[in-house]
């Protein structure tokens, strides 16, 4: 055979190739929905962003320059939005979803995070040689230190040289410019020009054991909550600049908040929810009676809507209680909810897109998708 | 023959003036010991009849070198996990199948099978078998254990439990039926014995099951259904054997006719004896030769006896005649073989060579329908056209077929009458206009002709039949499609789990998701993420392939042996589609070809036998530039199917081609008259069209089935124009006026042909009843061109004869080629 002997460069990295035109999006896995003014955007498999302005019937796609698994889309006004997902990739849109750019992606995340590492070492290591002349306990700590920042920079070298990325799993933008992107193994990175350079904020976090951080949520003015596996629970006071471990009521994971006022709930694992009634300092365990993973939340003025594993759907009142169970057809899972302007609301998930109206019950629309401009 | 037919003017040999040919002589002077000989081969082919086996074995039925098939040949080992299983629903009829007497039912059928033999017992699955377990993820990591737990006791808090294990274990639509009215064992099968090494008999183990579980367990309360490729392959094999009562039936309804046509005993009985003759001939040497009786070439006997009695009835009538003249047996039976041996070897010829034409579509059953059918035609030429009048010249006519012949000669003129005048220039413009009509409104009826089958479930069996039934069940209860494409991913071994490999995957299952007819999709991608997503708490974020090599081995470490092969060089993607009409697969194949051109890598076919180290030398000399991969085309049965639409869509034009070109030339040589040749042809071709719109309004698809019928209709049909013809030049010869001419032609051929015609119609119409639905269309489709060519030969031909045929210019030119001898027969 005369064959050159180099590859056909058919396949190259899906971090390189579009998203694929399809119709089938609102039928696909979908990660995540949120509004953007009164539209509605969703983001999951195979790099697709979709969005809708009749309240989730009719669907259009945006244009994607990757095509990887999209975990979360977030919007500030009508025309802004950010999302990000796995391989460490950050995309960015100002026409309200329609088109979009690659701001950030895992091989960067990497070697930021290799820098980032690199100069925490050398942080470590003279705070060492300053402790070991201090006393045993402090020399010990500084040791202790030390060593979580050579294995931080080993995992970070591996990573590096592998090209295995980590994904982000929640990004949250509260103006034009300022946002957070949060992800698996402790990753965090932040900006303040509206994504077009992101810097690593990993280690501003109280997370020594680099868990996952499955969301983060602004709560007010300039505080915001993460939350993250083993119960982990970080607040921040100072729009993210400083981060505190908060008192966890449980020590599995953590999969989001929602807040109203000074109301909270929280949502994990086999259905744990947790009350807070005073911005998260007490908490107390809400039975729902539903024991699939809840993985997505959206509260409104008449209560909160929790949706998760086994197609389980919970419903709960102004004061967030008497939580009502409902189990979507076909139990599928579903990853997050959010409402439409006409008050239903709209749950993606395993079975793409699925509407709910307010008292809880599956809607039977129909639901499709159209090509290009409406 | 004699040396004048190498003469300047050619002139066929029908009209041949030697009294006494050559052949007559050889024949007839050593009557004796022909008949030793014949005897002595009968006895042998007889012995060959005890060699006879029904083969099932399945690559017979598909297109062996099709590039699919090759390609699916080079993994079948690997892949017969998938393809050798049978599935048994049991369906409560009342409530749910959560009641202690339901889960009692289904261990005892569970147990039942599990000692059927040739099953595969370790892997077995059913809500009963250790292997079915539920998984949940705590907060201490995974939690699983088997659906019905150790504890059970059939109390109702254990029912509750299993209920809640089942909706824990992912089983639903798969074991057990979305409404929970029914659970499936699933029955993987060990197709050679491991101790004696024998293949596993699909028709014993369908019989088994039937015996053991559809009749021991089936009553008001639970219902059984069963389906999977043996089961079917052991339906087909059970409904084969009924097609010895068909030919049975076929036989008396032959006889019958014949008796009432010849009204002679002898005259009904040697024709038979002979064509059953050709039939052990056939069948006897084809076994003696190796071959196999198949779903296919089981009805050749059919089309033997079929012809056998046709060309028989062409004798005796012959006989009849010359007996009624006044000729004694032996006379009678040469002036018979005399004027007849010509057109019935050529005749039986363009039959063989017709058939012979079906060798060029490359799949087995054809090519052995080809031969066994030119095989079992070639040896009616010796039973019928010699062993028979030899008989006959011994044994003679009975006085009452004398008489019949002569009588009917004398009476049954009317009808003659009436159809003769279609050989009149004023009334032959009619049939000729109608024709035309007909050509067009087929030709443009049968644009809407398919390729492949078109009916749901297993094509092979009737839509109402127990199977398809059973499947249907199976297909509305459950989350599965009985239509599955494979689609076969390569790599250098250890290589399918590459993360650029997995990836390529994940992009064609989606890619192929979005194509119209395709349900979903699976293969190694679906259960790295789901695995991936389970080890990550069940957090549906987390469903995507990593990029991390460790992760992503972790995540297919205990994939299904299905999934991928044993040296991780081949993963399949299985497709499930909508159904396997023809247009379904060709837009699938087509997307997968598009895909293909991206995707595959064009590398040297080293890469591909290169081990991981090898390889990662490769490419970081940059010889590579990542794994090769490639995705080939195709197995599962909408493969395989899509694979026999391509060679059956190019061999049709051929064939047909090929056919008519057969027949010319064996009517141009004999007749040697291009108007001879449009008058014989015409009829059959208006036949081919109009069979082609039948099959357009019957959803018949053009199908390994239904092509050789094209083929046998045209072969067979042109034997009657043949007959007819050949009657009513020498004629026109005579110098009879051409309506004249047709008149005497169809008192005497017409009669025969007519009930030729009848004959074969019959044998094959016995088809239509058959529960193999292949078998029933090619019976309707025969009966309809055997009658139709009668028809056209009876009708057309004449009314094509008035115009096309000069009678001036053919008793010229046979008066310069024989004087004034008159013409035979």
């Amino acid at each position: 055979m005369a064959l050159s002997s180099v590859v056909n460069a058919g396949w190259q990295d899906p971090l390189e190739t579009p998203a694929m035109e399809t119709l089938r999006a609102h039928e696909e896995l979908l990660l995540d929905v949120t509004n953007a003014g009164d539209r509605l955007v969703s983001a999951g498999a195979h790099g697709h962003i979709v969005f809708s302005d009749d309240g989730g019937l009719s669907w259009r796609q945006g244009e994607v320059p990757v095509s990887v698994t999209l975990t979360s889309v977030d919007f500030y006004g009508e025309r802004n939005g950010w999302a990000v997902g796995h391989d460490g990739v950050i995309l960015g849109s100002e026409d309200g979803g329609k088109t979009w750019t690659k701001q950030f992606d895992g091989y960067q995340a990497n070697k930021a995070i290799l820098e980032a590492a690199r100069s925490n070492l050398a942080v470590m290591e003279e705070r060492a040689e300053l402790a070991a002349e201090g006393s045993d306990e402090e020399a010990d700590e500084a040791m202790m230190a030390l060593e979580t920042a050579q294995f931080t920079l080993q995992d970070a070298e591996y990573d590096f040289e592998t090209g295995s990325t980590k994904p982000f799993l929640d990004v949250e933008f509260w103006s034009e410019k300022e946002g957070i992107a949060i992800g698996a193994y402790g990753m965090a990175f932040t900006t303040e020009d509206g994504g077009k350079s992101w810097q690593d904020m990993a280690s501003r976090l109280p997370n020594p054991d680099r868990l996952h951080l499955n969301s983060i949520t602004r709560t007010g003015e300039q505080t915001m909550v993460i939350t993250g596996e083993m119960g982990l629970l970080l607040r921040s006071e100072d729009a993210g600049q400083s981060w505190t471990p908060q008192p966890s009521p449980y020590d599995g994971s953590l999969f989001g908040l929602v807040d109203k006022d000074k109301l909270q709930l929280l949502f994990a694992l086999r259905g744990h929810v947790y009350q807070s009634w005073d911005e998260g300092i007490t908490w107390e365990e809400l039975n729902t009676g539903v024991e699939q993973t809840l993985l997505g939340g959206f509260e409104t003025e008449k209560g909160a809507v929790l949706v998760g594993n086994g197609g389980a759907v919970i419903l709960l009142d102004r004061n967030f209680r008497n939580p009502r169970s409902v189990i979507l057809e076909g139990r599928k899972a579903s990853a997050a909810v959010t409402r439409a302007t006409q008050g239903h609301f709209v749950i993606v998930g395993e079975a793409g897109v699925k509407l709910l109206d307010p008292q809880g019950h599956l809607m039977q629309a129909e639901i499709s998708m159209a090509q290009g401009d409406l | 023959m004699s040396d004048k037919k190498f003469s300047s003017v050619p002139e066929h040999y029908i009209l041949s003036p030697e009294s006494e040919p050559f052949l007559e002589r050889l024949i007839f002077n050593n009557r004796g010991i022909v008949i030793a000989v014949l005897m002595m081969l009968t006895a042998l082919f007889g012995f060959g009849l005890t060699k006879v086996t029904l083969d099932a074995s399945i690559e017979k039925y598909i297109p062996l070198n099709h590039e699919y098939i090759r390609n699916y040949l080079v993994h079948k080992d690997e892949m017969k996990s998938g393809v050798a299983n049978v599935k048994i629903a049991v369906e409560t009829t009342s409530g749910d199948i959560f009641t202690k007497d339901y889960m009692d039912t289904l261990s005892k059928i569970s147990d039942e099978i599990f000692f059927i033999k040739g099953v595969d017992r370790s892997g077995m699955q059913s809500l009963w078998t250790p292997n079915v377990r539920w998984t949940e993820v705590t907060e201490e990591g995974f939690q699983g254990g088997p659906v019905i737990p150790s504890t059970y006791d059939g109390s109702r808090d254990s029912l509750e439990q299993v209920r809640q294990n089942v909706l824990k274990s992912g089983q639903v639509g798969r074991l057990v039926a979305n409404n929970f009215e029914s659970a499936i064992i699933d029955v993987p099968l060990v197709e050679n014995d491991p101790e004696t090494g024998e293949k596993l008999s699909y028709a014993a183990f369908s019989k088994e099951l039937e015996e053991k579980v559809r009749s021991q367990f089936q009553n008001d309360q639970y219902r059984i259904y069963i389906t999977g490729t043996p089961k079917k392959l052991g339906d087909l094999l059970e409904g084969a054997k009924s097609i010895g009562l068909f030919f049975l039936a076929a036989m008396v309804m032959t006889a019958i006719l014949l008796f009432l046509y010849s009204r002679c005993p002898r005259g009904t009985i040697v024709p038979i004896v002979a064509s059953l003759i050709a039939v052990v001939w056939q069948l006897g040497s084809l076994a003696l030769m190796g071959f196999t009786v198949d779903l296919y070439s089981v009805l050749v006997p059919f089309l033997v006896f079929a012809i056998g009695i046709s060309h028989g009835v062409q004798i005796i009538n012959g006989i009849a005649i010359e007996a009624g003249k006044g000729a004694n047996p032996l006379q009678a039976a040469r002036h018979a073989f005399r004027g007849l041996y010509v057109p019935g070897m050529l005749a039986l010829l363009s039959d063989a060579i017709g058939f012979l034409t079906l060798l060029f579509i490359d799949i087995g059953v054809i090519q052995e329908l080809a031969i066994a059918a030119s095989v079992g035609v070639a040896m009616i030429i010796v039973t019928n056209l010699v062993l028979l009048p030899i008989i006959m010249s011994y044994i003679g006519i009975s006085q009452s077929g004398v008489n019949h012949a002569r009588k009917a000669e004398e009476n049954a003129s009317g009808i003659w009458r009436a159809l003769s005048s279609f050989a009149n220039r004023k009334v032959a413009p009619v049939p000729i206009v109608l024709a035309i009509v007909m050509a067009v409104f087929g030709y443009f009826y049968s644009q809407g002709l398919k390729i492949g089958d078109l009916d749901k479930g297993a094509p092979e069996l009737r839509a109402d039949s127990r199977y398809n039934l059973d499947n249907a069940y199976m297909v509305g209860n459950y989350s599965t499609s009985s239509d599955v494409m494979v689609v076969m991913v390569e790599t250098p071994p250890e290589q399918c789990n590459a993360y650029k490999v997995m990836d390529a995957m994940d992009r064609f299952m989606w890619y192929m998701e979005n194509v119209p007819g395709v349900q979903s999709t699976t293969s190694l991608v679906t259960v790295s993420k789901l695995v991936t997503k389970s080890m990550n708490e069940g957090n549906l974020n987390w469903s995507a392939l990593s990029r991390n090599q460790t992760i992503l081995n972790t995540s297919i470490q205990r994939a299904p042996d299905a999934l991928l092969n044993s040296d991780c060089s081949m993963a399949p993607v299985i497709i499930y589609l909508n159904d396997h009409k023809a247009e379904t697969l060709e837009t699938v194949v087509a997307a997968v070809e598009k895909f293909k051109e991206t995707y595959d890598d064009h590398v040297d076919q080293k890469f591909y036998t290169y081990r991981f180290a090898e390889i990662e030398e490769a490419i970081s000399s940059g010889e590579l530039e990542s794994v090769p991969v490639r995705f080939q085309l195709a197995s599962g049965n909408a493969g395989i199917e899509a694979a026999t639409n391509q060679v059956i869509a190019d061999a049709q034009g051929t064939m047909l081609i090929f056919v008519y070109v057969v027949v010319f030339v064996l009517c141009f040589i004999t007749f040697r008259s291009l108007t001879a040749v449009a008058c014989i042809l015409i009829p059959l071709a208006l036949t081919s069209i109009l069979s082609q719109a039948l099959m357009t309004y019957l959803d018949i698809g053009v199908k390994v089935a239904t092509l050789p019928v094209i083929a046998l209709g045209v072969g067979i049909g042109v034997d009657y124009g043949i007959y007819i013809y050949n009657r009513l030049e020498v004629m026109i010869v005579a110098g009879k006026s051409m309506q004249e001419a047709f008149f005497e032609t169809l008192r005497s051929t017409g009669k025969a042909v007519s009930f030729t015609g009848v004959t074969l119609a019959i044998g094959v119409a016995t088809w239509i009843i058959s529960p193999i639905k292949f078998q029933a269309d090619m019976g309707i489709l025969l009966t309809f061109m055997f009658l139709w060519n009668m028809l056209g030969a009876l009708i057309l031909l004449p009314a094509l004869a008035s115009f096309l045929l000069r009678p001036e210019r053919m008793i010229e030119r046979h008066k310069r080629r024989h004087g004034d001898v008159p013409p035979a027969g």
